[in-house]
């Protein structure tokens, strides 16, 4: 699974020892439209510990966020499983989802967004305002907890998004390119509260993006996939000591984030 | 009055310019009066057509004093609400189930493509011939007009709900029912209350309608005897009422979208 170039490098950091959350056991997608048959996903295998923080990069149509969306069961995959070990089997399609944009419910006020996944599972109304009013505070939104998503910037609105997924205390996380519409700024902003939300109260985060400084700054692997049909081209640890320093980190990154791009490079030409 | 599904964005331009009692509202207003009773009064015009205000509202003060504004009034009232309830509540009823189930809409959908076009007034005679002249063909005829615009808006409102908010409520592990209260009612709740605001007009149009053409009572029949007894003065005054009725009408769907879609008004302003 490991590109040869990076053999190495992976033999030199020897896997953790840490408890198997799931893994995607050879999964292919093939959509069926009406301009014949497209294939998604090729024989994708990977493995996700606890408490990890995964990020999948690679260009855009690869599938990855095909992959997400088979490992949140919102869609079945064409051939391959993916299996969920012991205790998170039973949670299986009770993932906390962050998608892009437009997530939040606009018909739901912040706190009433957050307390969403609790309403479902049946949490009586005042236990579930004061665990949704922790996880706003903990985004930071507490003061504005009874405004509209509509009334809120994207970066709150994002950062509601990831309360929302928090609350209801899924082992795992997933997030589709959570950021892709937030400014540098924002974004930087963004990807720093998050490793903080997450370093306070961890979990399993599959973190998909296309930006690929992203992806290493933020995981403790990434693996890259090719373009259209997605394949796993690399699966490569990120050593970097957490807390993470964007600034600092940098330097230190950007080996492995030139090792990712001659990774992509090839295959970003047979890409149509 | 198009009852086609509106864009999806609520609130935009096919909004209606709202009454606004505002100074300039009533300035300009009282100055045409003013200027018409002028006019009237100094003998420059001697139309026929252009009663004074003055009489105008003399006559709407005799309507008042024997009782008839009230008693028609409240005839038209009860037309344009019951039948708005009853057209836009199966509407709405219907419209979720086309919206949400595949095989209902596409037996359902060539029908309403092909009846919905027909102005709703041409289905009053025959209403007449199968329910009878009483009151039971003008509700009919009446909410068959409200019925359109409440399916069709409603139909598009399931169907033009963001995936993506589904799909988060199905990982957060929404069964059918919360999926449904919770998801699909308030996400097409916007274009359902467009749907409410074009079909009151159409209810209040129609009920107008059916009572000029067959009807004793309500506003739409004081009108047409205006005009066979050629009282101008008269036939003025109910079109002030009418036109009153259409502020109210406005006012109270704007109130019920207010209640519903609170995070609906403040969009359309921010939007």
């Amino acid at each position: 699974m490991v590109a040869t170039s990076l053999a190495g490098n992976a033999a030199r950091y020897a896997p953790r020892d840490r408890a198997r959350h799931f893994t995607c056991e050879g999964i292919s997608q093939t959509f069926t439209g009406e301009r014949g048959a497209v294939d998604a996903l090729t024989d994708v295998s990977l493995t996700v510990e606890v408490n990890e923080f995964l990020c999948i990069v690679g260009p855009s149509g690869c599938g990855k966020s095909t992959l997400l969306r088979i490992i949140a069961d919102l869609q079945a995959p064409t051939t391959g499983v993916v299996r969920f070990e012991g205790e998170h089997a039973a949670h299986r399609g009770r993932s906390g989802l962050v998608v892009q944009e437009h997530g939040t419910f606009p018909w739901m006020s912040a706190v009433d967004n957050v307390a969403f996944g609790l309403k479902l599972q049946g949490v009586p109304a005042a236990e579930r305002r004061a665990r949704a009013m922790t996880y706003l505070e903990r985004v930071g939104l507490t003061t504005f907890a009874h405004h509209y998503p509509h009334e809120l910037s994207v970066g709150m609105r994002q950062r509601l998004g990831i309360g929302r997924a928090m609350v209801g205390q899924a082992s795992l996380l997933l997030m589709d390119e959570p950021f892709g519409a937030l400014d540098a700024q924002t974004r930087r902003h963004m990807q720093n509260e998050l490793l903080g939300i997450w370093a306070a109260d961890r979990r399993t985060v599959v973190f998909v993006t296309h930006d690929i400084d992203e992806a290493v700054l933020l995981g403790d692997r990434v693996v890259v996939m090719s373009g259209r049909p997605g394949r796993v081209l690399a699966d490569i640890p990120v050593p970097l000591a957490r807390p993470r320093d964007f600034r600092r980190d940098a330097a230190q990154a950007r080996g492995i984030i030139e090792d990712v791009w001659r990774l992509l490079e090839p295959s970003s030409t047979v890409v149509p | 009055m198009s009852d086609a599904p509106a864009e999806t964005r609520p609130a935009t331009a096919q909004a209606a310019v709202p009454v606004r009692w505002s100074v300039r509202f009533i300035g300009v207003w009282l100055a045409i009066l003013l200027a018409l009773e002028l006019l009237v009064e100094s003998g420059v015009s001697r139309s026929l057509f252009l009663p004074a205000p003055s009489a105008v509202a003399m006559s709407l003060g005799r309507m008042i004093a024997d009782g008839s504004l009230a008693t028609n009034l409240a005839v038209t009232l009860s037309r344009i609400l019951l039948g708005l309830l009853c057209g836009a509540g199966l509407g709405v009823m219907l419209g979720l189930a086309m919206g949400t189930s595949k095989p209902l809409r596409r037996v359902l959908d060539p029908l309403v493509a092909a009846i919905h076009p027909i102005p709703r007034l041409a289905f009053f005679p025959l209403l007449i011939v199968v329910l009878g002249v009483g009151e039971t063909s003008k509700l009919a005829a009446v909410s068959l007009g409200a019925f359109f615009p409440m399916l069709l808006n409603t139909v598009a409102g399931v169907r033009g709900m963001n995936p993506v908010h589904l799909e988060v409520a199905r990982n957060y592990g929404a069964d059918r029912r919360q999926m449904f209260l919770h998801v699909l009612l308030p996400g097409s709740m916007p274009l359902m209350l467009t749907g409410l605001r074009l079909s009151a007009n159409v209810a209040f149009h129609s009920t107008i309608g059916v009572e000029m053409v067959g009807s004793r009572t309500g506003m739409g029949a004081m009108l047409w005897l205006s005009w066979q007894t050629f009282r101008i003065d008269h036939l003025y005054a109910i079109l002030v009422v009418i036109a009153a009725i259409g502020i109210g009408l406005a006012t109270l769907i704007r109130w019920v979208t207010q209640r519903s879609a609170p995070w609906m008004m403040d969009a359309s302003r921010t939007a």
